[in-house]
């Protein structure tokens, strides 16, 4: 069930990530297009700048679901199993009353940000742009808590989330030449 | 005192494993929630959001999804046959494409990790293969994919230029000739070690193969040309040379190498969404931290406290390189680039030290601090590719990082290094 719920939930914030970072591209592609053209639209600047924050917290969403943000794990791993766990509970524990915190002052700014809206789109108010903060912030919640047993178990362990990264970084590489070298071969 | 509080549960919270990101969020509604003042929990909410809509930083992602097409398209492989068609005949020559590919590669995606990744493991079995110690074949990929960081396109140059408010196309142009002298360095560090080693030439000199390789990488080699041609030419700026850049790529991967498929490409663009969420919310967190500093008056009072003491530029550079170093050891280049830069600028400017010189210091420093452990992490996926230990690693590193060292010096103490070319801009 916790294991359906976190596959929907990571299916549907790549999604958005990808239509975000589609349409961040397509943008600056069409506005630079337009500007040799002599048309420069006027929405560019705004639009883009909206886009780059709405992906920078999915996208951070989608990288806390998957244990990615840079991090110092160093001294965690190298202690008893205890205090190890001990304090990766803490570490948890702060992230989760942080983006607490986050949700419930960005959720109440939007009763504010409403009566303002995007000057190039007049129908889009400053509450739908700037909801991305709460949401965003519920989400890393829930993304904590669903993947707070594999963190626990990694620190149980000693296994270091940044050696993880190289270990997975280096098969992908190594993944992608043998392809390639499949494909020179069939060449 | 503030600063010096904020500094200890910053290294506390970081090194009790919290994101640090998120580290510097909280210290930042702690400063903002115990000490007086007009801002409010409600101002950091709003700070996060608008800390992310800070227009230079759209070539980010843009930057990040061409650097990671570049690593899955095929297009390192080509470039290391065609590097290797070049220079590969010079004793140590193996080493010398490492380090050609590193500077024309590296650096480009968010990830340092990945593009060390995508070299090293085509470079560092076939150096092995060819007499190369490990650590000597590790300690050459490392230097050389770290000193790429101050050769455009970069993203801690693009970090730096946002939060510095500085020009980013002057940073990209103020790190060519600091680049290039240091590649031109680690090469020549790197002959001499094969002389003594007697390490053994890459291939011998075939200009049928280098025409050969040269047609197979023709594509790859357009890549910096549109990105480098079009921006240091004016024809687009630094974000439209990036959206260039991923469509160039694109086409590439697609159509010309066709390397790319829907599968790969959709995984492609979730790393870089990924990249982009850690280094944008790290970018987000410390819009918050600068919103508690300012009220606090901390970069003021520090730039007052030092300047009471000195207003020498050469003793501020030092200190200045002095601190970045040490942070450089602990932090990644991104989050050390994002903490002490809005911290350090009021004191840079008090003491007349040019924004344009002090970022490419500030980027060599993060290049160095790559290849310093604890936290050093091109140093580290390095070692794993070549199966070497860090310490001994870090011992055959010596004579590359002196390089580093040498060339971080000679830039801050001759600005004209990285200032020359930034005259012809305007």
């Amino acid at each position: 069930m916790v294991a359906t719920i976190e596959k929907l939930l990571l299916w549907l914030i790549e999604t958005i990530c990808l239509a975000l970072l589609v349409t961040l591209a397509l943008a600056v592609i069409y506005s630079t297009t337009m500007r040799y053209l002599g048309a420069s639209p006027s929405w560019y600047d705004e639009i883009a700048s909206v886009l780059l924050a709405w992906l920078t917290y999915f996208g951070a969403a989608y990288a806390l679901f998957l244990r990615q943000h840079m991090s110092f794990g160093g001294l965690v791993t190298a202690l008893p199993r205890q205090a190890a766990i001990a304090l990766a509970l803490l570490s948890e524990c702060l992230v989760i009353g942080f983006f607490a915190v986050v949700a419930w002052y960005g959720n109440a700014v939007l009763a504010v940000a409403k009566w303002d809206s995007l000057l190039s789109i007049r129908w889009m108010t400053l509450d739908i742009v700037q909801s991305v903060i709460p949401v965003s912030a519920v989400l890393m919640i829930i993304g904590t808590l669903l993947t707070m047993p594999r963190a626990l178990k990694n620190a149980a362990e000693g296994i270091d989330a940044d050696h993880a990264e190289i270990e997975h970084a280096i098969a992908e590489a190594e993944r992608d030449n043998a392809d390639a070298a499949l494909k020179e071969g069939h060449k | 005192m503030i600063l010096f509080l904020t500094t200890v549960v910053l290294i506390g919270l970081i090194l009790i494993n919290v994101p640090i990101a998120v580290a510097i969020g909280i210290v930042a509604l702690g400063g903002l929630v115990l000490t007086p003042g007009g801002a409010t929990l409600y101002d950091m909410a709003i700070a996060l959001y608008s800390g992310a809509t800070s227009f230079p930083l759209i070539a980010i992602p843009l930057f990040i999804l061409a650097g990671n097409l570049m690593n899955t398209s095929g297009i390192s492989v080509r470039l290391i046959n065609f590097v290797s068609a070049l220079i590969g005949f010079v004793r140590g020559g193996l080493g010398m494409v490492n380090i050609g590919v590193s500077m024309v590669f590296a650096e480009i995606s968010g990830s340092a990790v990945a593009d060390v990744a995508a070299t090293g493991t085509v470079l560092i079995p076939e150096m092995k293969k060819r007499g190369y110690s490990r650590t000597l074949a590790a300690a050459i990929t490392s230097s050389s994919a770290s000193l790429a960081i101050i050769i455009p396109p970069s993203i801690p140059m693009i970090l730096y230029g946002a939060i510095a408010e500085v020009s980013v196309l002057k940073l990209f142009v103020a790190g060519i000739v600091p680049g290039v002298l240091g590649g031109g360095l680690l090469m020549l560090v790197t002959y001499g070690l094969a002389i003594r080693y007697d390490l053994p030439r890459a291939e011998g000199f075939d200009l049928c193969h280098v025409w050969r390789s040269f047609k197979e990488a023709f594509w790859a080699l357009t890549m910096p040309v549109i990105i480098l041609g079009g921006i240091f030419s004016g024809i687009v700026t630094a974000t439209e040379g990036a959206g260039l850049a991923v469509l160039a790529a694109l086409v590439i991967g697609i159509f010309i190498y066709r390397d790319l498929d829907v599968s790969r490409l959709r995984k492609v663009m979730l790393e870089g969404v990924s990249q982009t969420g850690v280094v944008m919310l790290l970018v987000a967190t410390s819009a918050a931290l600068g919103l508690f500093l300012t009220q606090a008056q901390v970069p003021q009072h520090l730039a007052q406290q030092i300047t009471e003491v000195t207003t020498n530029p050469l003793i501020v550079l030092a200190l200045l390189n002095l601190l970045l170093l040490v942070l450089g050891m602990f932090l990644h280049g991104a989050a050390a680039i994002i903490l002490v830069v809005p911290v350090v600028m009021p004191l840079v400017t008090a003491v007349g030290i040019d924004p344009i010189h002090f970022g490419i210091m500030v980027t060599l420093n993060l290049a160095i601090g790559q290849q310093t452990p604890p936290v050093a992490s091109v140093l580290i996926t390095s070692c794993s590719i070549a199966k070497s230990g860090i310490w001994e690693t870090s011992r055959a590193n010596l004579p590359f990082i002196g390089v580093l060292a040498f060339i971080l010096l000679l830039v801050t103490y001759v600005p004209q290094v990285s200032l020359a070319l930034t005259g012809y801009l305007q």
